[in-house]
């Protein structure tokens, strides 16, 4: 058994129950799809990203170790998966959803701004996004940060602070961390 | 407000249905099999980490100087076939091809190993091989045609039933759904996800070359369930030019652009940011030596960023003919490029950059706004300053008589390039035009196809074994 993780199911798992392995699933699947957006902000790829990590997961679930919780685990296949996707940068067309225009001063500003954050995201580097994804937009408390990203918390608060400087520009409030 | 609230907004996106996730999850799961123990996942990485440090130092002794051809052997091709239309690799892993069989089917197929093994997922009888096919992502594809079988009653000459077919599970399930019955020929279309696309046509009435300006545009926002006529020529003076459109591509929900050729061969560009609704010609600086005996073709832009993309631009030189009073005329059924052009945009396309004059024969791949790849005759070439400077050639082991002619690539070490035995295009008959079904076949020695695919920027290939298909 695997601390962190309800009943024997990473065991039952580990032993080729399907069902067991969707009920570890379940509860953290959502919110991967929510960081692999975060990630890669294409949803389609998101699907497709959480969809590959769920299957690294199921065939590696032998390299969970004693102690770990599943859900950081599974994140850190997420992330690094989102950077696979994002490495084959070779593509001929990017998709990308424009905003709902209204017409209106405001919303062209809002999106404007959001636009900017999004850009901004996306020039941080893989670990530093997935750092400021995981504890800022997951709420996820810096020591799974660093199990998911196979870090020391000093690793993740130094990557955070460095996200954050750069985000500075396209943030609205000052963050301190 | 915080910058988790900052982020919320920012990252807007409609809930993932769990169970949806979880179902497509669950479905791809029962044709793997776990490691069951960490031993054997130890293993693996064991051999991960052996293959990782011999790549390495296979790459180490080849960083330079370039490989020579003439060292390497011509990579086998033991599983060379006919009628590879097209492919994409989506990852590493996960690649769709789309295939034309001798006996005129078309069939759409998978791999989840990197090509080692492909697995059909669609085969449709009738389609005209250049039906276009969009392959979205490891989950979502896509194709597009008009299948054989009855014209309409009482619309001779408005062709055969459009038809999309669509899987969002990688190719287990597929829904066909049929497009409105007076969009007429299929011309184009494309699909930036599962739920948005468009459809470029000729309308029913206009089925000759005099009329070929009389063109329909179609979208879709629920996945081809059903489908609005956005435009037309009625509507639209750009798309009621006397040019042939040929190609549309939308980059997002909203623009995309079409590309057309004149009585002369020429290309012209036009561009929607309004979902297709209305169009415009799209300004460009001056490109090559447009007139006789040279052609310019466009091709439609390709996006790396929300801003910035780019156009590659071909000058085609035209063969001189001779005539009965012994002077040349251009002869129009023969041409070769002569000239590579790429524009560059910072601005969504709306203004485009002088043409750069690319010093390579080839097809370009784009990585970003810098980093770009191109194959061609000469072999495989990169480029780290947008195409100002090129590596050396290294040239594809091929055998006699084969060439390359699309790439597709992950990164600058793991590319795919298809390859051909033959003269292109390949010929092909439509049998009996209105009464019983079409029959698509190739007439004379179909081209054989196949691809080679390299994980070490070149030094090495291999043939991707499309065995079985084809």
């Amino acid at each position: 058994m695997v601390d962190g993780n309800p009943g024997d199911l990473v065991d039952r798992a580990r032993a080729g129950d399907k069902r067991a392995f969707e009920e570890l699933l379940r509860p953290v699947i959502g919110s991967a799809a929510r960081l692999a957006f975060g990630m890669v902000q294409d949803r389609e790829e998101a699907e497709d990203v959480v969809q590959e990590a769920s299957l690294k997961a199921w065939r590696h679930l032998g390299m969970l170790r004693e102690g770990s919780q599943f859900s950081s685990w599974f994140f850190g296949i997420v992330a690094n998966e989102c950077r696979s996707v994002l490495r084959r940068p070779w593509r001929r067309v990017l998709r990308f959803s424009d905003a709902p225009w209204t017409g209106s001063t405001t919303v062209t500003t809002e999106f404007s701004r959001n636009a900017d954050l999004r850009h901004a995201l996306m020039a941080l580097t893989n670990k530093e996004r997935a750092a400021i994804l995981l504890h800022f937009y997951m709420d996820q408390p810096l020591d799974q940060v660093a199990a998911s990203l196979q870090l020391s918390v000093a690793g993740v608060k130094s990557r955070i602070n460095r996200a954050l400087r750069k985000l500075r520009p396209a943030l609205r409030h000052p963050v301190e961390f | 407000m915080g910058i988790k609230e900052e982020l919320d907004e920012a990252l807007q996106v409609d809930g993932f249905p769990r169970s949806t996730l979880l179902l497509g999850v669950m479905a791809r799961l029962d044709q793997r099999t776990p490691d069951a123990t960490p031993w054997k996942a130890l293993a693996g990485v064991a051999v991960v980490m052996l293959l990782g440090v011999a790549v390495a130092i296979i790459r180490f002794a080849h960083v330079a100087p370039v490989w020579p051809a003439d060292h390497q052997p011509p990579v086998s091709l033991a599983f060379a076939q006919g009628g590879l239309l097209s492919y994409r690799f989506v990852s590493s892993q996960v690649g769709w091809v789309r295939v034309f069989e001798t006996d005129g089917r078309t069939v759409i197929a998978r791999t989840s190993d990197a090509g080692k093994h492909w697995e059909r997922q669609l085969e449709i009888d009738g389609l005209s091989p250049n039906t276009p096919a969009k392959f979205l992502s490891a989950s979502v594809a896509l194709v597009i045609g008009q299948q054989r079988g009855d014209p309409r009653q009482g619309s001779p000459g408005a062709g055969f039933p459009i038809t999309i077919w669509i899987t969002m599970d990688g190719g287990a399930h597929w829904k066909s759904r049929p497009v409105p019955a007076d969009a007429g020929y299929l011309i184009s279309a494309d699909f930036v996800d599962a739920t948005h696309g468009w459809l470029l046509s000729r309308a029913p009435e206009s089925n000759n070359a005099a009329q070929s300006s009389t063109v329909l545009i179609y979208a879709t926002q629920d996945g081809a369930q059903h489908w609005t006529r956005v435009a037309g020529s009625e509507t639209s003076s750009a798309l009621a030019g006397a040019d042939m459109k040929v190609r549309l591509n939308f980059i997002s929900q909203t623009t995309g652009w079409i590309t057309s050729e004149n009585l002369t061969g020429n290309s012209q560009l036009y561009v929607t940011r309004d979902a297709g609704r209305s169009w415009q010609a799209q300004h460009l600086p001056p490109i090559g030596d447009a007139g006789p005996p040279s052609r310019i073709h466009i091709d439609v832009p390709t996006f790396f960023s929300p801003d910035e993309g780019a156009i590659t631009v071909t000058q085609l030189c035209v063969c001189p003919a001779p005539t009965a009073a012994g002077l040349s005329t251009p002869d129009a059924s023969c041409q070769f490029p002569s000239k590579l052009f790429v524009l560059s945009t910072r601005d969504g396309g709306r203004t485009w950059s002088a043409p750069r004059r690319i010093g390579v024969n080839a097809t370009v791949a784009f990585q970003n706004s810098r980093r770009w790849i191109a194959v061609g005759a000469s072999g495989i070439s990169t480029s780290q300053d947008a195409g100002a400077s090129w590596s050396v050639a290294r040239p594809l082991p091929l055998p006699s008589g084969w060439t390359p002619f699309a790439l597709d690539a992950i990164d600058r070490n793991q590319v795919w390039v298809s390859i051909r035995e033959g003269v292109p295009p390949f010929v092909l008959n439509t049998g009996p035009p209105r009464s019983g079904p079409i029959n698509w076949h190739f007439v004379g020695t179909p081209p054989k196809f196949e691809l080679i695919t390299t994980v070490d920027s070149g030094a090495h290939w291999e043939e991707v074994p499309l065995g079985g298909l084809g």
